[in-house]
C-alpha cells in the first residue's frame, strides 16, 4: 500500500513539474531577416528604380518645353504640346504609384503567408506551447531576454524558405 | 629501290596506321566493357538498397524523393522521377538486374538528358476541384485551366549546381472532382547528361493562390544512385 501511494505522489509530482514552453520573438527582427523578403525588397526597389529612371525622363522633357515656353508665351502649339505631355506625366506617376502599392501588398502577403507558415513548424518541431510576437506597439511588455528566440526563428524559416 | 619506295614503305605506313587504330578501338571497348562490369558489381554489392531506394520511391511516402511544403492551408509537394523509374515504367515488370540490359540502355537514352518531377497543389480545407477555389465566374475557370496547362511552365524551373534548367514541358493532369489537387508533371533539359551533380533545386511560383516562391532541395544521393550517375556507396 505504502509503495502505491510513494508512487501516486511520485507520479503526480512528475506531471505537475511538466512546463509550459513560451517564448517570443521580435516581429521586426525576424521579418527584416527573411530571406525572402530581402530577395521581394531587392525586386521591388528594382523596379521602382526603372519606373523612378522612366518618370524623371518625362519630367525632363517637361522642364524643357517650359523652359522653351517662358522665351515664347504666345506659341499655342506649345502650350499644348506642354499640357499633354504634363498629364501623360501625372497620368503616369498616378499609375506607378497604385501599381507599387498592390505590389508591396501582394510581396507582404506572400512573405507573411511563408512567414506564419514556417514559425508554426517551428513551434510544432520544438514543442512550444506558445511563441509571442513582439512588436513596438507593446503587445509583450516585458520578457527575459532569454526567451527570445528570433535567432533561431530567423535560422529556421531561412532554411525552410531555401528548401532545407 | 622506286619498289621499296611506292609499294612497301606506304603499305608499312598503312600497317602501322591500321595497328593504332586497331589498339584505340580495342581500348574503347575493353574500358566500356570494364564500365559495365564497374555498374554490375556496383548493382550486385549494393541490389539490397538500389532495390530498396526502387521500392521506397514507388511507394510514393515520405523520402529522399518527396518534398512537402505547407503554406497557409495550401499543400505543395514535389516529387522528384529518376529517368530509371519511368524507364522500368515504361518496360514494365523489369527487375533490377536487368537495368543493365541493352533494352534498358536505349530507353534510358531517350530520357537521361532530363529531370522530371511530378508536383501538385492540394488544399486542406478545399475538397471541390482545386482551380474553382475562389473563381470568380467561368472565365476565370478556363484561365486557370490554361494558365496551369501552359503558363505555369514559366514559373518553373531547376538550379542544377550552378545551371539554371527551364522548363521544357508541362502536363496538367485534369482530376476534376475525382482529387480536390492540381497535378502538374513537369520536363527540364539538363545541359549535360555525363556531369553529375551536388544541388538540385526545384523552384516554382505559383500565381494563382499568390503564396511566393517556393523552393524545394532534394539530396542528389539517391537520384544519382537510381541514375547511375555516381558510383553506388
Amino acid at each position: 500500500m505504502k509503495k502505491i501511494i510513494v508512487l501516486i505522489v511520485l507520479c503526480s509530482s512528475f506531471f505537475s513539474c511538466k512546463k509550459e514552453k513560451i517564448a517570443y520573438m521580435d516581429i521586426k527582427v525576424v521579418f527584416n531577416n527573411f530571406k525572402y523578403k530581402q530577395e521581394l525588397e531587392k525586386e521591388l526597389t528594382e523596379i521602382k528604380n526603372q519606373r523612378k529612371f522612366k518618370l524623371d525622363s518625362l519630367e525632363a522633357q517637361l522642364k524643357l518645353l517650359s523652359n522653351k515656353i517662358k522665351f515664347d508665351s504666345k506659341n499655342t502649339n506649345l502650350m499644348a504640346q506642354f499640357q499633354t505631355e504634363k498629364e501623360l506625366y501625372l497620368k503616369q506617376k498616378y499609375i506607378f504609384e497604385e501599381e507599387e502599392q498592390s505590389m508591396v501588398t501582394a510581396y507582404d502577403n506572400k512573405i507573411i503567408s511563408q512567414l506564419n507558415s514556417y514559425v508554426k513548424e517551428f513551434g510544432k518541431k520544438n514543442n512550444y506551447s506558445i511563441i509571442l510576437g513582439a512588436t513596438d506597439g507593446g503587445n509583450v511588455m516585458y520578457a527575459d531576454t532569454s526567451l527570445n528566440i528570433s535567432k533561431e526563428i530567423i535560422e529556421f524559416i531561412n532554411n525552410k524558405y531555401n528548401g532545407n | 629501290m622506286k619498289f621499296l619506295i611506292h609499294i612497301l614503305f606506304p603499305t608499312a605506313l598503312s600497317v602501322v596506321f591500321l595497328s593504332c587504330k586497331n589498339d584505340k578501338y580495342e581500348t574503347s571497348l575493353e574500358s566500356k566493357k570494364m564500365d559495365i562490369k564497374k555498374v554490375e558489381e556496383e548493382i550486385v554489392n549494393n541490389k539490397f538498397k538500389y532495390t530498396d531506394l526502387v521500392t521506397e520511391w514507388k511507394a510514393n511516402s515520405s523520402n529522399e524523393f518527396y518534398l512537402m511544403k505547407k503554406i497557409d492551408d495550401f499543400k505543395f509537394t514535389a516529387i522528384y522521377k529518376p529517368y530509371s523509374i519511368l524507364v522500368m515504367e515504361e518496360l514494365q515488370d523489369v527487375n533490377i538486374e536487368d537495368t543493365i540490359s541493352i533494352e534498358f540502355q536505349k530507353k534510358t537514352a531517350n530520357y537521361n538528358n532530363m529531370h522530371f518531377l511530378n508536383f501538385s497543389i492540394e488544399n486542406e480545407t478545399f475538397k471541390n476541384e482545386l482551380i474553382k477555389l475562389d473563381v470568380e465566374n467561368n472565365q476565370a475557370y478556363y484561365d486557370r485551366i490554361t494558365y496551369y496547362s501552359f503558363a505555369a511552365k514559366n514559373e518553373a524551373y531547376i538550379v542544377e549546381d550552378k545551371d539554371t534548367l527551364k522548363c521544357d514541358f508541362i502536363n496538367f493532369e485534369r482530376t476534376f472532382e475525382a482529387k480536390p489537387s492540381i497535378m502538374l508533371s513537369l520536363g527540364f533539359t539538363r545541359k549535360s547528361t555525363t556531369s553529375n551533380y551536388k544541388n538540385l533545386k526545384f523552384v516554382f511560383e505559383d500565381k494563382i493562390f499568390s503564396k511566393g516562391k517556393l523552393i524545394f532541395n532534394f539530396d542528389t544521393q539517391p537520384i544519382l544512385l537510381l541514375n547511375y550517375l555516381k558510383p553506388l556507396s
